[in-house]
């Protein structure tokens, strides 16, 4: 083998070596909140993880391909007016994962979930609210906190 | 696989391996959602055909003082859905026939507005953009028999409103 053969090789394995160093550091970030918008008291509402415009969004970014488990820390029920709280729910395909070369895969975000990374990933998260038919009116909100450990 | 590659792989590998420490990183986001103000019924007037002759029908019109009336509140300019359940006959000492529903709904509590006919069937209306409320007036028919026995009937008319999400 001469070296016209085998250098371009060592190159591309250099370029590898190379590259942990010029990428950002591996990150985590919420890009989107799950959003109901307005709803009806008595009558649930879902949003599908899958959903482009409602469903909530994380983003895990600077990796070339790692190992990682995901998890949620997800509330029972979101806050209101004068302290109403309005139950909320997270079903076995309420989350979904896609990275590089893999669609949206759903998943259960109420279990510890194993994935590989490719580069970077986006986790989609999706939801249900019970309003009772009493439900006092106004605004609702609670905080969804995503863990990802790099294996 | 010839010594190139194999040195390209081990050269990914230890790359990987060297990136492997594990490491937990956490994000937030926040659910948020807008529930609207839940619906409130009242019937503030019975629709009241007083004095009924035997074989003579008597009308109380929606937009007449006699009507049936009721007030829905809700959220200003959402739009409901109303059903009646309706009786066919009043009971009393006897029965006596209840036909001709009219009704008409508006956001100013005084007779008058849209007119519709009170049924099973959806009747769609628009609560009031500033006080949310909306009023409706129901009349009927009242169809006596010569034979009708004397003494007072009475009936149960039911609405049922429901956001429709717009």
């Amino acid at each position: 083998m001469d070296a016209t053969q085998w250098l371009p090789t060592v190159l591309v394995g250099v370029a590898l070596l190379a590259a942990p160093s010029a990428l950002p550091a591996q990150s985590v970030t919420g890009i989107r909140n799950l959003t109901f918008g307005t709803v009806i008291p008595g009558v649930p509402t879902t949003v599908l993880q899958n959903d482009a415009a409602r469903s909530g969004q994380f983003r895990i970014a600077g990796v070339i391909v790692r190992n990682v488990t995901i998890s949620f820390t997800l509330p029972t029920a979101m806050n209101g007016p004068l302290g109403a709280t309005m139950p909320i729910t997270f079903s076995n395909t309420s989350a979904g994962f896609t990275t590089t070369f893999q669609p949206n895969t759903p998943f259960n975000p109420n279990t510890p979930y194993n994935e590989t990374v490719w580069f970077s990933a986006t986790i989609t998260l999706g939801g249900r609210v019970n309003p009772s038919p009493t439900q006092r009116a106004g605004n609702y909100s609670a905080n969804i906190i995503m863990t990802v450990i790099f294996l | 696989m010839n010594t190139a590659s194999k040195l390209t792989l081990a050269m990914l590998a230890l790359t990987l391996v060297g990136a492997s420490a594990a490491q937990a990183q956490s994000a937030n986001i926040t659910a948020t959602a807008t529930v609207l103000t839940p619906l409130t019924l009242t019937g503030t007037a019975n629709l009241a055909f007083g004095n009924v002759f035997p074989g003579i029908n008597k009308t109380v019109a929606a937009s007449d003082a006699a009507s049936g009336r009721f007030t829905i509140a809700g959220n200003p300019g959402s739009q409901v859905s109303m059903t009646f359940t309706l009786p066919t006959n009043l009971t009393g000492a006897g029965t006596l026939a209840i036909a001709s529903w009219t009704g008409e709904h508006n956001n100013t509590n005084t007779t008058g507005g849209t007119t519709f006919t009170p049924s099973a069937a959806p009747t769609l209306a628009t609560l009031d953009a500033g006080t949310g409320n909306r009023f409706l007036f129901i009349g009927a028919t009242v169809q006596p028999t010569v034979a009708q026995a004397a003494g007072a009937y009475t009936g149960t008319i039911t609405l049922n409103v429901v956001y429709t999400g717009l």
